[in-house]
């Protein structure tokens, strides 16, 4: 019961705090919300939530949509990037020192 | 430099689900191939600092979300003017999906704020728990859980999913099925 009674005086303190805090905010932090990316969807009211059906046919959407990137299969720069930082692109039997002269070129 | 074959294939499997994260993630194709070069050069830059045995994945992932970020602040009319014609560009047909409803799906995905997709996207389609997706973010375990929770629910008002009416085969296969049925 004694524990009850000291949340309840703790969370009266903590809502004065946040009060205090509001009353802190500056024009300049108000305008820093509305430039942040993530400011729309966060201060909106909980989204209700979505069927599991309804979930599950967003889910398989989304999946398909990426499988066909994933699909696409990498363009060749990008794979013989990873080759020329593999070293792979030259002889395997020469030790590193040996391909000092084989910095990559941009 | 000299990267470890063992690096070497662990990032050449990752780069086909980075790429798809970096498309689904900006929408065109030639921006992502930008970020997911930026994302090597700089993994392999920083290839040092990259613990053996932890999670390749998800530090690729990491490093190609901190330059979108950072790309996205630069350049944030430009990610959400990105044109509706992508699947016209695309080698092969959609997966399981017909071109009309893949343009529709990559439509409302870029309508969403770029923390919700990147949230639904990490954990809905490129397989990361939702631990993982947080240290990718940057951000709490709850509040991917609220981000992803909150995308769904946007794409579903946005492609007028509502009940079980919409679900099943689409609206051409139900049309055949019940022309079947008479």
């Amino acid at each position: 019961m004694a524990d009850g009674v000291s949340d309840e005086g703790e969370r009266r303190i903590m809502n004065n705090r946040r009060v205090k805090l509001e009353l802190v905010k500056t024009d300049g932090d108000k305008a820093n919300e509305k430039d942040s990316p993530s400011n729309p969807m966060t201060y909106e009211k909980p989204a209700p939530r979505l069927g599991r059906e309804a979930q599950a046919q967003i889910g398989q959407q989304l999946r398909a949509m990426y499988q066909t990137y994933v699909h696409e299969g990498v363009p060749t720069h990008l794979s013989d990037l990873v080759e020329r930082f593999a070293g792979q692109d030259r002889e395997e039997t020469k030790p590193p020192e040996d391909r000092k002269d084989s910095k990559p070129s941009e | 430099m000299k990267l470890d074959p063992a690096l070497r294939d662990q990032v050449l499997s990752t780069v086909p689900s980075l790429r798809a994260f970096a498309v689904s993630l900006c929408g065109n194709i030639d921006r992502a191939d930008d970020l997911v070069q930026e994302t090597l050069l700089r993994a392999f830059t920083h290839i040092d600092s990259f613990e053996p045995g932890t999670n390749m994945a998800a530090w690729l992932f990491t490093i190609l979300r901190n330059l979108f970020r950072s790309e996205y602040r630069k350049r944030r009319r430009e990610v959400e003017d990105a044109d509706g014609r992508y699947a016209e560009s695309l080698k092969s047909q959609p997966e399981q999906m017909g071109r009309v409803e893949f343009e529709e799906f990559r439509a409302a995905l870029a309508k969403l704020p770029s923390d919700q997709r990147e949230a639904l996207i990490l954990v809905g389609a490129s397989g990361f728990s939702y631990e993982d997706a947080a240290n990718i973010c940057g951000c709490a375990v709850g509040t991917i859980k609220s981000r992803v929770n909150r995308a769904r629910t946007r794409l579903a008002e946005l492609l007028s999913i509502n009940g079980a009416d919409d679900f099943g085969p689409d609206r051409a296969t139900r049309a055949v099925l019940a022309g079947g049925c008479n």
